[in-house]
């Protein structure tokens, strides 16, 4: 029993971590119907960021969040203005595999700069525990749980209560009338996809006070933020905590149940049912994407 | 190209490539055997994605299955390459009838995530699957008794075998029937399905033998390498890889694939694999530039009759905001 409630515990923890690394991969699909497969190695370049201030100037590795952030969104920013929005029309179809080249553009790239070793900023309180009542909660884990959800507060209350989060909601609904009401939609785009990279630099630097990391972990990275983004549907924002929850949850419960091994097996088996039984994920609205024929 | 020069051509480069290996040394043979099996690959992709309109992502995830059923086939059960390769199509062919039904009726993104996570899962199957598959630390084929020339030519006609028999059955498919049905419902589905094409059969008998082709090849290259390992047959790399060359050559036709193939592959082979380290990025950046200005292929200036940077930026406006 207790086992189970320590996994339980684990999971929901894991889920908050998952939540913030799926969540721009839901806004850019959400918003600009594009599916972005560098979003992992983007995730994993807020993680250098991380480990760069950590390593050289000693900084606590959450503490680096803002600069990954500030960082993430430049990049994203201008990657959407010269790249992604030459192609953002194209069948959805090119737009995966374009963002497939320029996952391999950077992989390679961070290869080159930063080598393929594996690098971790540990904080000094990584071994920290405390007790809740008769469970044992590590502080890091908790901390980065609680990190996770103030982050996507602050964009639930961009998104709805600043008119240039109503600006990009419009446009996720409705491009057309978006723009008729007198939305850019060029730098609303933009705008998304630099909070969206924004987002994948915060989910790497909350990875890299906990984890070790490698450029050739972004492929796993964005598979886990399909399947968050899957499993909680498009068109809410609080359909990448559900899916966050449920991915997490699904891995330590996996873990328990079938071995470390199985987690995989687990977690893509989910994806492949998710997607037969409900396409639109637990949350997911129907206007967002056509999902059926 | 008129269709009888088309022709010609087709049948000169067929007679060039049956006799090749007259002139061609080792190295030359691995090189083309390398080339068939991307360029079937590709044709095989090209007929769920380019005639039926389903871009299947994780296409290579039946390259797996051919490869792993066609090695299983022969070390447990002895049998020769050949019958373990066609035993690797059936196979391939029948998962993709029984995941068909379900998936085929997802549209866009969605039909192209799920075909991704169902190569993540397969992988992740075999990969724990250790006691049927090997594991993780892959599966050792057994060596061909025929010498190391004959080795290398028996590769070489089994390659050039799968992708002229992906290629007639292209040709076969676009003039059929099916053919028709498969362009009904590609330009317009419920139009289609309105006038009484058996869409959902259509859709999937298409994705059966695009899964039979890419098996088929799998087979080929699992007795080629004679080492095989979840890592590397179900690699999305080599998905991307044979997605870019239909796309570079021209989707939708019967030719294009095979000549994107040629030359990403010749290109490959030839120049950047003396740079290893900037290999990844080179491809990537290739790929970019073919979706950004040329995603139709050169089919596009085929049919333009010209080659225009006019016509690189017509697909850029196009597809901008």
């Amino acid at each position: 029993m207790e086992i189970i409630a320590a996994t339980a515990i684990n999971g929901i923890l894991l889920g908050g971590l998952y939540a913030c690394v799926g969540m721009g991969f839901a806004l850019t699909w959400g918003i600009l119907n594009v599916v972005n497969l560098a979003h992992g190695v983007m995730v994993i370049l807020g993680a250098y960021v991380t480990f760069a201030l950590y390593k050289g100037l000693g900084v606590d590795p959450l503490l680096t969040i803002p600069v990954s952030m500030a960082v993430l969104f430049a990049f994203g920013y201008g990657l959407q203005r010269g790249v992604i929005n030459l192609i953002v029309r194209a069948p959805v179809f090119m737009t995966l595999i374009l963002t497939f080249g320029l996952e391999m553009l950077i992989i390679n790239a961070l290869l080159f700069g930063a080598s393929a070793d594996f690098r971790a900023a540990p904080p000094s309180y990584a071994a920290a525990v405390i007790r809740l009542g008769p469970f044992i909660v590590p502080v890091l884990r908790l901390t980065i749980f609680a990190v996770a959800l103030l982050l996507t507060t602050l964009l639930f209350l961009f998104m709805y209560r600043t008119r240039r989060g109503n600006a990009i909601l419009a446009t996720g609904q409705d491009k057309e009338a978006a723009e008729l009401v007198g939305v850019d939609i060029a730098r609303t785009y933009a705008m998304s996809f630099g909070i969206a990279s924004a987002f994948a630099g915060a989910a790497g630097s909350l990875i890299a006070s906990l984890y070790a990391f490698s450029p050739v972990l972004g492929g796993p990275y964005t598979l886990k933020a399909f399947l968050v983004t899957v499993v909680g549907g498009l068109g809410s924002m609080a359909g990448p905590i559900v899916g966050g929850l449920v991915l997490g949850l699904a891995e330590t419960g996996g873990s328990l149940a079938f071995g470390e091994t199985w987690v995989e097996v687990v977690s893509y088996g989910l994806l492949v049912l998710i997607l037969i039984v409900r396409p639109e994920g637990i949350l997911g609205k129907k206007y967002f994407a056509e999902v059926r024929n | 190209m008129r269709g009888s020069t088309l022709r010609l051509a087709i049948a000169v480069a067929t007679l060039a490539l049956f006799l090749g290996p007259i002139v061609l040394d080792q190295f030359w043979l691995r090189v083309f055997t390398s080339i068939f099996i991307f360029a079937a690959l590709a044709e095989g992709w090209n007929i769920i994605a380019g005639l039926t309109g389903y871009p299947a992502f994780g296409n290579v995830v039946f390259f797996g299955i051919g490869a792993y059923t066609t090695g299983i086939l022969m070390i447990k059960a002895g049998a020769p390459h050949a019958a373990a390769a066609l035993g690797g199509g059936v196979v391939a062919a029948a998962v993709a009838v029984v995941i068909g039904f379900p998936i085929l009726r997802l549209k866009g993104h969605y039909f192209a995530i799920a075909t991704l996570g169902v190569n993540e899962l397969i992988r992740a199957i075999v990969t724990n699957w250790t006691g049927f598959t090997g594991g993780g630390m892959g599966l050792t084929l057994p060596i061909m008794a025929a010498g190391v020339r004959g080795i290398y030519l028996y590769f070489y006609y089994a390659a050039l075998a799968v992708l002229m028999a992906s290629v007639v059955a292209t040709l076969l498919i676009v003039r059929s029937r099916l053919g028709f049905g498969l362009r009904s419902l590609r330009d317009d589905e419920d139009g289609a399905r309105v006038i009484g094409v058996p869409t959902t059969l259509l859709k999937t008998v298409a994705w059966a033998t695009s899964a039979f082709f890419t098996a088929l090849a799998g087979g080929v290259y699992a007795a080629w390498m004679t080492f095989i390992e979840p890592a590397n047959v179900f690699d999305m790399l080599l998905a991307v890889k044979f997605i870019v060359m239909a796309l570079l050559g021209g989707l939708g036709t019967v030719f294009g694939p095979v000549v994107g193939a040629f030359v990403l592959e010749l290109l490959s082979e030839l120049v950047w694999s003396q740079f290893l380290t900037i290999h990844l990025a080179a491809l990537g950046l290739i790929i970019m530039v073919v979706v950004i200005f040329i995603p139709r292929g050169f089919a596009e200036f085929i049919a333009a009759r010209r080659l225009s940077l006019g016509l690189f930026l017509e697909n850029v406006r196009q597809n901008r905001v």
